[in-house]
């Protein structure tokens, strides 16, 4: 049986033992929330600094013209921006209609501006990928340098999916010409409160 | 297949071939910009090569660990032993399912087994929906490089095809009007899908989990919307811990495109409620090159294409003219894996010049690996005989002064007298495109024996 | 301190002016210099060709040419990585791992073990400097431009000595000229390719001279440039530290 025979193989062939090495990280006395405001807007995206979550509302509705936003899926109540029938939504096909969908994010990353999204309280995975617009509100207190600080703070739920997005989908698939909207969202707005 | 041929046929066109060179160089130079911003970036290229030389030696351990745990968060594991296992275990998942539309995600695992063909040839429709793999999908054509698979196309040539393909107007070739077009185009695709399948980046041993990165969201919606996930992960993809991905995916993105990270980095710990989710754990000869000192560091690679856009033999010579699912200096090594008698002249394909070696986020040996392959090829009689000769003949001359003193004379001699015509005939390879060096009138061995003393007789 | 004089096949036979200059800075130095008659190849072309069998007679040669000597020195940079980085396919003996440890490329035997401070030089002219791939990232003469650390060049501190010399900035600073070898006849066509964009980036940033510390790359350049009708021309670095204005 297959299994059986790839590990015998590898038992036989594989090098002699090396040690695990040691992975310290370095402390930084980097600004991290200028770093990570800097990084989202590097990646494509917007990130609008706000003092509290009533902000949104007004903000998303200046959004909402230019970018022909008339479905939105939002699961805070508080924010007043839902338009969806939650009980309609039957699979992840449902959402695809979607324009806008506003959620909040995880740990935030200040050396790429990427934020940890997971699907605790998401019911199907295809809600940040499947709209045309996304926007996630990210906590300055939960900023934290890189990656490897990242995931000492992160959760892993199991079974789960987690995801850093950084930015809004892209591509330079055609000759190397940086384009701004591929399969995922057309774009990114980081409320940062 | 014959590289310096191909090569040559590609350079014919200069003005594409220096086109091609500068699209690949600016990436690299992208990649410098971004590996120089990070910290201590030798030493986060080190620490990565010692936990993949670590897992390396762990293999069996951690892939039973990693089986261990990815059951228990509902993933359905499998093993091929070769690429016809594997595509047989799509095969069987797909057909259970009544599956017939399958979207796909970027994998060389799966271009490596011809998985597409083989499920084409049973009646299912797989859609590549990278869109640089659409699009040589759509020409019929294999990628030209791992993470760029369409950098030999012009976007008039992607404008054509889409015109042809997927009704774009005629002539249009706007980078941004040509993906919206392949967004609405694989939009529909993703929605009719009844399966994704993805390959892997990384497999983490302690969670059972692993992780698939694209710019795209193309492996997400492929993975989100269809009920089945299946993902096909080749055995050296593994890595011990979760906290080495904060190591790998600081330099994966940055080495390939010169990103800080890619824009989605997806987590999968099981399937969905309801939903399958499986994971094909693939040898086809990886456990065999586990066990070759010399070449195994090659096992270490993870994809990130960085070899291939410093390579300045693949900038000059195009994906395509290396026949091998993987071009460039990591792929001319895995070729060897593969079939020697094919693939002997891609490591003559190189000028020993170590830019990929210094290049590589994990640090594989490929300079040391190639030359090594040119020793193997050798042994096994696959030199062309010419040349062989040619080295015989040298090696006696140059192994010995006495030989080589009067063939250096020789040498000299017939430059300053055999007539031009002759002397560059078609049979001076050296002399299509070069003048030979003019010959002194006297060696150095001759100047040092009559201009110092204790010499003279 | 006795040092061996080993001058690469080629050079020897068509480019003596490298070897006698390479002589002469060594001899103004004072050292006692010897240029053991006995030799003639490092193995190199054959090894580089994977014929290591064809290679031994040549490396065998070497040993015995230079195994009494403390130091071994060679105007080439691809020869001297060759035997401290692939002489591995010998048998190590004693012999073989004192060349291996004390065989040195010009460039860096000034540097690091005479430690020279100056340099009676002069070279009025625009150089551009060709980072011969062997001796730069096989011996690490200079700091690659993958890597990221400190800045460096053994060559550049020595080039910076010569009087009234003026260093160009090139485009790719380090990219290879395509000799490699075999690779230059085998894969004929990317190799003159890549020298031809090489002199291209020296032209462009206005070199008058392109140095290196392999004749082997130079003499590939000049090849094109001379079939080309170009002015610019080549000279080894060893010419332009000798002292010798052309």
């Amino acid at each position: 049986m297959s299994k059986l025979e790839i590990l015998n193989a590898i038992k036989k062939n594989k090098p002699g033992l090396t040690e695990y090495p040691n992975i310290s990280t370095t402390a930084s006395d980097l600004d991290i929330v200028k770093k990570f405001q800097e990084m989202v807007k590097t990646s494509g995206a917007s990130c609008i600094e706000i003092s509290s979550l009533d902000e949104i509302k007004e903000k998303v509705s200046a959004l909402t013209p230019d970018l022909n936003i008339k479905t939105i899926y939002c699961q805070n109540p508080d924010l007043d921006l839902n338009t969806m029938d939650f009980e309609k939504i039957q699979s992840p096909h449902d959402l695809q209609s979607v324009d806008l969908v506003v959620i909040e994010g995880g740990i935030a990353v200040a050396e790429n501006g990427a934020v940890w999204v997971n699907d605790e309280d998401i019911k199907y995975r295809a809600t940040w990928f499947i709209t045309q617009h996304l926007a996630m509100i990210v906590k300055k207190q939960n900023i934290v340098t890189n990656m490897p600080e990242a995931y000492q703070k992160i959760e892993i739920k199991q079974p789960g999916f987690g995801c850093f997005i950084s930015g809004p989908s892209k591509t330079a698939d055609i000759e190397q010409s940086l384009v701004i909207g591929a399969h995922g969202a057309r774009s990114l707005t980081v409320f940062l409160i | 297949m014959n590289h310096p041929d191909l090569a040559a046929k590609f350079i014919k066109d200069n003005e594409r071939t220096n086109w091609h060179n500068q699209s690949l160089w600016f990436v690299r130079q992208k990649r410098d910009t971004a590996a120089k911003s990070v910290e201590n970036w030798e030493q986060l290229r080190d620490i990565a090569a010692k936990i993949k030389a670590h897992s390396a030696s762990q293999l069996d351990t951690y892939l039973e660990q990693f089986e261990k745990n990815a059951m228990a968060n509902g993933t359905k594991v499998h093993w091929a032993k070769d690429a016809l296992e594997h595509n047989q275990i799509v095969l069987e998942i797909l057909k259970s399912a009544n599956v017939t539309h399958l979207v796909k995600s970027k994998s060389m695992l799966t271009e490596e087994c011809h998985m597409n063909p083989f499920l084409e040839k049973e009646g299912i429709e797989v859609i590549d929906t990278d869109l640089g793999e659409r699009i040589v999908q759509l020409r019929n054509e294999p990628p030209s490089h791992i993470v760029l698979p369409a950098i030999h196309l012009k976007k008039e040539d992607v404008g054509e095809l889409f015109h042809q393909k997927l009704g774009t107007d005629k002539g249009a070739s706007d980078p941004n009007y040509l993906t919206e077009a392949a967004r609405q185009h694989l939009r529909e695709k993703f929605l009719l899908a009844e399966a994704g399948l993805t390959g892997v980046n990384f497999g983490i041993a302690e969670t059972g989990g692993f992780v698939v990165c694209t710019n795209e969201g193309n492996a997400d919606l492929g993975t989100a919307l269809p009920p089945i996930h299946i993902a096909s992960m080749g055995i050296e993809k593994l890595i011990p811990k979760l906290q080495d991905l904060g190591v790998f995916l600081r330099l994966l993105a940055r080495s390939a495109t010169g990103q800080p990270i890619t824009t989605y980095s997806s987590h999968y710990h099981g399937p969905r409620e309801g939903k399958q989710q499986h994971l094909i754990i693939v040898d086809n000869g990886r456990s065999q090159l586990l066990g070759k000192e010399t070449y195994q560091k090659a096992l270490s690679c993870i994809r990130c294409g960085a070899c291939l856009n410093t390579c300045p033999v693949y900038r000059r010579s195009g994906g395509h003219s290396y026949g091998y699912t993987i071009p460039g200096p990591i792929g001319s090594t895995l070729a060897l894996e593969k079939d020697a008698a094919e693939f002997y002249t891609l490591p003559f394909a190189c000028s020993l010049c170590a830019s990929c070696r210094d290049v590589c986020p994990v640090k594989v040996d490929l300079d040391r690996q190639l030359y090594e392959r040119r020793r193997d090829i050798v042994k096994e009689g696959l030199l062309p005989i010419k040349k062989r000769i040619a080295m015989w003949v040298m090696g006696n001359i140059f192994g010995s002064p006495q030989l080589w003193k009067p063939t250096g004379w020789i040498l000299r001699k017939s430059l300053s007298i055999i007539p031009k015509k002759i002397l560059y005939s078609s049979l001076n390879t050296w002399g299509k495109q070069r003048e030979l060096p003019e010959p002194p009138k006297q060696s150095f061995r001759q100047w040092y024996k009559s201009n110092r003393e204790m010499y003279k007789k | 301190m006795k040092i061996g004089l080993f001058i690469p096949c080629y050079v020897d036979q068509f480019y003596p002016q490298v070897a006698i200059a390479t002589l002469s800075i060594l001899e103004k130095l004072n050292l006692q210099v010897d240029y053991p008659l006995q030799q003639a190849c490092c193995g190199q072309p054959m090894a580089n060709t994977g014929c290591t069998d064809e290679a031994k007679k040549a490396a065998k040669n070497y040993v015995s040419s230079f195994k009494h000597y403390d130091y071994i020195v060679c105007p080439s940079g691809s020869c001297v990585s060759f035997v401290r980085n692939h002489y591995d396919f010998l048998e190590q003996t004693n012999a073989i791992e004192h060349i291996r440890k004390n065989t040195y490329e010009l460039c860096e035997f000034l540097v690091d073990v005479l430690k020279i401070k100056t340099l009676e030089a002069s070279f009025p002219y625009k150089v551009g400097l060709h980072n011969c791939c062997h001796g730069h990232r096989g011996l690490r003469l200079a700091k690659s431009s993958e890597r990221v650390e400190p800045q460096f060049s053994k060559i550049r501190y020595l080039l910076e000595k010569v009087k009234d010399i003026e260093l160009v900035t090139l485009q790719k600073e380090d990219e290879c000229c395509g000799f490699g070898g075999t690779f230059a006849v085998a894969e004929e066509a990317v190799s003159c390719k890549m020298g031809l964009d090489r002199i291209a980036d020296h032209e462009q940033a206005g070199a008058g001279f392109i140095t290196g510390v392999d004749m082997s790359c130079l003499m590939h350049m000049d090849g094109l440039i001379k079939r080309q009708h170009k002015s610019i021309q080549v000279k080894h670095i060893a010419e332009i530290l000798a002292g010798e204005i052309s």
